[in-house]
């Protein structure tokens, strides 16, 4: 695997959509300064998922637990949001990308971001053909709160092409049904997506799965709600 | 204290708890506003917090002058208007501060802000967006809000003026995420113009005019039948204003988001679409109205190009129907209303040029190839899910202008949303799950690519997304 040099990214930004290897960063803000040698600065987006309370004793990753552990926030251009000290959101980048099929990425915390012991991704892995903005695991492990200001440069982009890219499986990218569909093409943060443990687990061959049921109301005379 | 000081002071202090239950009220959650909704918000705290102070020196002025009855009732006056100007403002407060920008379409409502801000008559406007529970969008008429606001600066010293130019918008509460339903707001920024501008006030002559040469005893219409004649045509031709102002302002996609919202292709062949109604003109009408505006800024020959949308020719068929068979029927004037409908076709055309006056430079003509090649493009990037703010074609960028992005995502979510999925695994085009999820990505890209090209333009000095190539590195 090769990294693509401000050049080489330069080329493949000039590609047409349906070129093989076309791909697409947009909006592309102050391109000269985005650019540099070896990678691509990415912004942070204007929306936010924060952490809530589960309303369970336990938060489990099932397919109920999507959209039961964020509250969505937006903060505009020019506001910023605070993260606490030793607290995580999920933010996204204010840049769309569309990767082709020959190219993987990587996204990093800007050095100058990590000194403050800010850290952006957990998951930095980006699988060619992916599109949408990225999702960002943001977490502050400082000991003080940091203000996040949309707009601003917080990750760098690596590109890396991948050797065998002519492989025949990987360019059927613009044929039909080549994309998965999960995380595609997201503008927002999103939230996780599980199947439930049963089904991971017995795909697997595992006869016994141990399931903690939710919590439930139950009335004065032990009728759930 | 005699009881009507009694009853004066405790109705002060009864007032003085339903201004702060709406203004004080605010909401302490992370949630976001527009600029505009924020300075009207702030304009209604300004306003509780003045109303209070005015109370409290009210009821120390009443306490400390003489106990008499009769002042008591004529103080007891201003806190009527005081409490009537308040009750209008009830309405508008808590549903401005629903419309946070998680749960309206911020991108596309600050497009329309500019060229609607820019518009002779119309200049700074600001548009706040608030939801209702009704399916369907309305504008607040701001005349009557005025005339109460007038009335009561004259008693409350000092109270802050209402704000100028503020267009008052109401959409549905579950309509926040969508874009092309919600492109019938542009039908409402119609209605703000046309009053704002005194449109009415303009036609009035024209009115007349139509009225006197259908009506064959015009002259001795009593005032009552006169006044209800005259509001029959100021109703149908501001509606068709509105229908023309859309349309100028976005092109064609106006009238597809009308066909979705009203369910027009399920009733299209019902007589219903002949049907004026005592304010709209029938549906019939409208789209023969929307033919002429498309025809009028070149977008028509564009339109029929493109066979593959029920839409153009479901347009085209209602269009097509003769005027003479639209139907007024009137219960309450049965006698006068096949004559008001014939003045109003006879005051069309004179609707019409209010439109193209109005608009000026900001009527969105059809730009022939450019648009064509816009909109193609855009809607190749739609087919590959990828946001279509920043084109490429031949080795360069272009940023496309947003009518054409707009129009282009619509055509696309019409014609060709097999295209996309076929493109991703497991997805059937005939499901409607499968469907109903990527027709929602798609508005979300299109309303990315409305808030990226408000970025870049003014990264690049563009003005209201005008086309602007520039060479790839």
């Amino acid at each position: 695997m090769a990294v693509l040099s401000r050049k080489a990214i330069s080329n493949r930004l000039a590609r047409e959509i349906h070129e093989l290897g076309s791909l697409v960063v947009t909006p592309l803000l102050a391109r000269e300064e985005a650019l540099d040698d070896d990678s691509l600065d990415l912004r942070l987006g204007s929306y936010f998922l924060l952490p809530r309370a589960p309303g369970f004793p336990f938060y489990c990753p099932d397919e109920q637990s999507s959209f039961s552990f964020h509250t969505r926030v937006h903060v505009p251009l020019g506001e910023f949001l605070v993260v606490p000290a030793h607290q995580t959101i999920l933010g996204a980048t204010l840049e769309f990308i569309k990767l082709p099929h020959d190219l993987a990425g990587e996204i990093l915390t800007k050095s100058s971001v990590a000194r403050t012991f800010t850290v952006i991704e957990t998951a930095p892995w980006i699988h060619p053909n992916y599109r949408g903005c990225l999702t960002l695991e943001i977490a502050n492990g400082s000991n003080t709160p940091i203000l996040l200001y949309p707009g601003r440069r917080i990750g760098q982009l690596i590109l890396m092409e991948i050797t065998d890219g002519a492989d025949a499986r990987m360019t059927r990218s613009v044929e039909e049904g080549a994309l998965n569909s999960t995380y595609f093409g997201p503008v927002f943060p999103e939230p996780p997506e599980f199947k439930d443990p049963n089904r991971d687990l017995k795909a697997i061959g595992v006869r016994y799965i141990r399931i903690i049921p939710r919590p439930q109301l139950l009335d004065l005379f032990g009728r759930a709600e | 204290m005699s009881d009507e000081l009694a009853d004066l002071v405790r109705d002060a202090a009864s007032l003085h708890r339903f201004i702060a239950s709406i203004y004080q009220r605010r909401d302490q959650s992370e949630r976001t506003h527009r600029e505009a909704t924020v300075a009207f918000l702030r304009y209604i705290s300004d306003l509780g917090e003045n109303a209070q102070r005015f109370l409290r020196q009210f009821v120390r002025r009443v306490l400390e002058g003489p106990d008499d009855p009769a002042l008591a009732r004529f103080e007891r006056q201003g806190l009527t208007t005081i409490r009537e100007f308040w009750s209008s403002l009830h309405e508008l407060v808590r549903p401005a501060e629903d419309a946070h920008t998680l749960s309206i379409p911020v991108a596309f409502i600050e497009f329309l802000e500019r060229p609607l801000s820019e518009i002779p008559g119309l200049e700074g406007c600001r548009v706040v967006i608030s939801h209702t529970a009704e399916l369907n969008y309305l504008q607040y008429p701001r005349t009557n809000l005025r005339y109460h606001a007038r009335i009561y600066e004259g008693i409350v010293e000092n109270a802050p003026e209402f704000p100028k130019k503020l267009a008052l918008i109401a959409m549905p509460y579950s309509q926040g995420a969508s874009l092309f339903l919600n492109l019938v707001i542009c039908h409402e920024l119609g209605h703000f113009a046309f009053e704002e501008l005194g449109l009415d006030e303009s036609l009035s002559r024209d009115i007349d005019a139509a009225l006197r040469e259908t009506l064959a005893g015009y002259a001795t219409l009593s005032e009552p039948d006169l006044s209800w004649c005259r509001e029959r045509l100021k109703y149908w031709s501001e509606e068709i204003y509105c229908d023309r102002f859309a349309i100028g302002l976005i092109g064609p996609a106006y009238s597809f988001a009308y066909i979705e919202l009203f369910d027009i292709i399920g009733t299209s062949d019902t007589d219903d679409m002949r049907e004026f109604s005592d304010t709209h003109p029938s549906d019939a009408c409208r789209f023969r109205e929307h033919t002429d505006q498309l025809l009028a800024g070149d977008w028509w020959g564009f339109l029929e190009e493109r066979p593959r949308t029920s839409y153009v020719g479901l347009i085209k068929k209602l269009a097509d129907m003769p005027e003479e068979d639209y139907v007024y029927e009137s219960e309450e004037k049965r006698d006068l209303a096949e004559g008001v409908k014939d003045a109003f076709l006879k005051l069309k055309p004179k609707v019409a040029s209010l439109v193209t006056n109005s608009l000026q430079t900001k009527l969105r003509l059809f730009r022939g190839d450019l648009d064509r090649e816009e909109i193609s493009l855009v809607r190749t990037y739609l087919s590959h899910g990828v946001v279509p703010s920043t084109l490429v074609q031949n080795g360069r960028e272009r940023f496309p202008d947003p009518v054409a992005v707009i129009n282009a995502a619509y055509l696309f979510y019409l014609e060709s949303l097999p295209e996309l999925m076929k493109r991703i695994a497991n997805q059937n085009e005939n499901d409607i799950c499968h469907r109903s999820k990527w027709a929602e990505r798609l508005e979300m890209w299109t309303l990315k690519a409305l808030e990226d090209l408000s970025l870049l333009s003014f990264r690049r000095g563009l003005i209201n997304g005008g086309t602007v190539e520039k060479s790839n590195l």
